[in-house]
């Protein structure tokens, strides 16, 4: 009878999986009915626990033997308590921990299971003769009851299939010798003082960057450079922080230099003569950035720009504890969590040689422990400096290493989305991404291409037909220059593209053409030369929203105030292909015959392609630089497909959605760029701005 | 290249910030197109086009071309109106390429290339 009912409700097990989940699992027999009023109810409880293993055997897509164990070891399943978010994990975590000592709760957020990792087994014991009934626990979550289940496992976190979901770098709370010249303080102010400063400092206006909002105090920082206006003071510290000066005051006091002037605390052994302290040397902070995240905001990986500020900077967390990542650029790296209301102090080499990052992401890994971010405010206070900085750590200086892209975004005092890929400083350039998946493939694919792009499309004809007499216009990512004909008896073209072989074959089809080779992000051209800039399938080529905005600003740069830009980009939105991902790889079917030393030109016509498909990038959050790395590798650009006697390159696009396009101008360029039209047209969104002001 | 391409291409090498307009022209092999292959002969378009290049540089550049080419020190506006002189710049503008040759930065000496009359301006890495 038991096994029917059961049958009834789960579909997805097997006879004999159920036949081993009745034998262990349910027995009313052994719940005594005087405990608790769940007893009352064991047909209920039985529903549930089906209804819990349903859900697990599916979700882990094991065998239910391999899931469930009869005897306890270390880890347990747990089910029915939710959502999957905090509140669930708390409730969960402290129940259990009454049992033994807890090495590690994984929730999967916005699944309703999860797994518990106990030291030994004795705690799974204790905590199973605590159960309501079989494998039921009545716990209150929101304050209201539920039945949550447990069931003993042999199956450890590492052979968990949703595990990579949450399977982040593991965060340390430690912080002694983790980090040479990283102090910490915890609950450096209380509760109070910090819902007072939120309080206080939401009343001020928030500057909205791309990933997040600050507010700037004592100097301005000026983003672009990364550095301060050393002689522009805005004003002094806030209101809201003046508590603060005396317990700061305290703390740099306990900081003194060695023989080589580098910042060393005061009390060992180097230091014990010094009387000089950071205080007596520096005074007290004098710069204040604020800045605002929302769960999921982070901020790539940079140094504090070396030369605008002195050794040691303070950092505050208010509201939300987040993990923070440190790497140097010899490799070397480590997660440390900060703790909400804790002060983290940089100086030596945590504050010059180490480039500091948050991940984008909604939660973190505290050791073994999943913590969810909340609205996080960090407050950063730093010491202006006046002279050129000195330290030995001259890889990530500005002021000793000048070939270190430092002057443009490349290491961040607090740089927008300015992406470090610390095994090569000089990225901007070119990633690796563009290189590999956008201009190579354009060079091997060039005549291909090029023989199946021959149409003006008629939009952009007629922009181009608009344009005044005389008008000069630049074409950038020009391809074969099907648009560098485009009017010529009026409008002087020029193109560029950063496919030479393309360039080559502008040049074939007409010798009037006007090109030159260069990178999109670097126009070799003078301040406001041209009336029009068109940019035709160019920007969603770009991997990062960094670059995008670069290559608009070198287009804005090169226009006359007045003159026009017209930007298309793929969209997201199609009527035929379908994306699941706005990154993604394309892949081109190169026809044998256009492979160098075979280019046979009679044949190509018939060769051509039809519309290539697409493959999804796995790859879903295309900031992380790991992930990215990393699906770059598995995807190899080329592959040769034998059965269509073609060899296979793959294109890297970011579409556009909706709205994207008009939002990454009007966010970047305010006041310099107004938008005139906007359409969409061939599967691109389309823009139309002119240059207010420079 | 023609000559109005050279008249707004800098070295945009880093670092390179002044200075580095114009290009020093070196030109190796020089060719004029076809009246059939090249535009057509265009005067409010030439009108336009004066208007918008660096005068200075234009003249400066074709002065060490040693192409027998002396471009007056300024543009008068009957300059502008006069047929004979307007052909000559269709000449000089709009038909004459530079096919081969060099262009050297005045400030920092990027040399960059011009083959098949394509100026090769990419910058390496280690330039940007």
């Amino acid at each position: 009878m038991e096994s029917n009912t059961l049958q009834q409700q789960q579909e997805s097990i097997t006879d004999q999986n159920i036949d081993h989940l009745s034998n262990i699992q349910i027995d009313t027999a052994q719940v005594q009915p005087s405990k608790n009023q769940i007893a009352k109810d064991a047909k209920k409880m039985k529903k549930k626990v089906a209804q819990a293993v349903t859900v697990i055997v599916k979700a882990e897509n094991q065998t239910f033997e391999k899931l469930m164990s009869k005897v306890p070891e270390k880890y347990v399943f747990v089910a029915h308590f939710g959502n999957g978010d905090e509140e669930d994990q708390n409730v969960v975590y402290d129940y259990a921990k009454q049992f033994g000592e807890i090495s590690r709760v994984t929730i999967f957020p916005g699944t309703s299971y999860g797994h518990l990792e106990f030291r030994d087994t004795e705690g799974v014991e204790r905590m199973f003769k605590d159960l309501d009934g079989p494998n039921i626990k009545n716990l209150k979550f929101y304050g209201k009851e539920r039945y949550a289940c447990f069931f003993q496992t042999s199956v450890g976190f590492n052979e968990l299939k949703n595990r990579a979901t949450v399977d982040f770098p593991q965060s340390t709370n430690a912080f002694s010798n983790i980090i040479p010249g990283l102090y910490v303080y915890d609950d450096f102010i209380s509760q109070e003082e910090e819902d007072e400063m939120i309080k206080s400092m939401d009343k001020h206006y928030w500057v909205k960057l791309l990933n997040r909002r600050v507010q700037h105090y004592g100097y301005e920082f000026l983003y672009g450079v990364n550095t301060v206006n050393k002689n522009n003071k805005i004003g002094e510290m806030p209101d809201f922080c003046t508590f603060l000066l005396p317990r700061f005051e305290k703390v740099l006091k306990g900081f003194g230099f060695n023989e080589n002037n580098e910042v060393a605390e005061i009390g060992a052994e180097e230091t014990k003569e010094l009387k000089e302290t950071f205080l007596d040397r520096h005074g007290l902070f004098d710069q204040l950035t604020v800045n605002d995240y929302t769960p999921g905001q982070g901020i790539p990986p940079h140094v504090d720009t070396h030369s605008p500020f002195e050794e040691i900077f303070v950092s505050l967390s208010l509201r939300s504890g987040v993990s923070m990542n440190f790497r140097t650029p010899e490799g070397q790296q480590k997660d440390v969590y900060l703790k909400p209301r804790g002060l983290v102090l940089f100086s030596g080499a945590a504050r010059y040689n180490y480039l500091h990052s948050i991940a984008t992401r909604k939660l973190d890994s505290v050791e073994g422990l999943l913590k969810f971010r909340h609205r996080r405010v960090s407050l950063t206070f730093r010491k202006i400096k006046h002279d050129p900085c000195t330290c030995r750590f001259p890889k990530l200086c500005d002021s000793q290493n000048k070939q270190v892209n430092i002057d443009q975004n490349m290491l961040a005092g607090e740089g927008e989305e300015a992406k470090i890929d610390p095994k090569n400083l000089q990225e901007l350039s070119a990633t690796d991404m563009e290189k590999k998946h956008v201009y190579e493939v354009y060079d091997k694919i060039a005549p291909h291409f090029s023989n199946t792009r021959y149409k003006p499309w008629p939009k952009i004809q007629k922009y181009l037909d608009a344009l005044p007499t005389g008008s000069l216009n630049i074409d950038v990512g020009c391809g074969n220059g099907k648009y560098l004909g485009c009017n010529r008896e009026n409008v002087f073209s020029i193109g560029t593209d950063r496919s030479i072989n393309l360039l080559g074959i502008c040049r074939d089809r007409d010798k009037d053409f006007q090109t030159f080779y260069c990178d999109s992000l670097k126009l070799p051209v003078r301040n406001n030369a041209f009336d029009s800039v068109i940019s035709i399938a160019v920007v969603h080529h770009f991997s990062t929203k960094t670059l995008r905005v670069a290559a608009l600003k070198e287009m804005h740069r090169v226009l006359k105030i007045g003159g026009k830009l017209l930007v298309y980009v793929w969209a997201f939105e199609q009527e035929v292909k379908k994306f699941q991902t706005q990154d993604v790889f394309v892949p081109w079917h190169l026809q044998d015959t256009y492979e160098e030393g075979k280019k046979d030109t009679e044949d190509s016509q018939q060769n051509i392609v039809q519309e290539p498909d697409v493959e999804q990038n796995t790859n879903q959050n295309h900031q992380e630089e790991e992930k990215s790395s990393h699906s770059s590798s598995f995807i190899e650009t080329a592959y040769k497909n034998d059965e269509k006697k073609a060899t296979v390159y793959h294109r890297y696009y970011h579409m556009f959605k909706e709205g994207e396009l008009e939002e990454l101008i009007t966010e970047n360029f305010e006041g310099q760029f107004e938008i005139r039209d906007r359409y969409y047209d061939h599967a691109n969104w389309a823009v139309v701005c002119e240059k207010i002001s420079d | 290249m023609k000559l109005i391409t050279h008249n707004i291409l800098m070295c945009n090498k880093k670092g390179c910030t002044t200075n580095n307009f114009p290009l020093k022209l070196v030109a190796t092999n020089w060719k004029d197109l076809d009246t059939e292959n090249a535009q057509q002969y265009n005067p409010a378009l030439l009108q336009r086009l004066c208007e918008k290049i660096e005068w200075n540089a234009l003249r400066q550049t074709v002065s060490t071309l040693n192409w027998g080419v002396n471009l007056p020190e300024q543009l008068s506006a009957e300059l502008v109106q006069d047929e004979a002189f307007l052909q000559d710049l269709h000449l000089l503008l709009v038909k004459r390429q530079i096919v081969e040759g060099q262009m050297v930065c005045p400030n920092c000496e990027r040399v960059y290339e011009i083959k098949n009359g394509i100026p090769n301006m990419l910058l390496r890495e280690d330039e940007v």
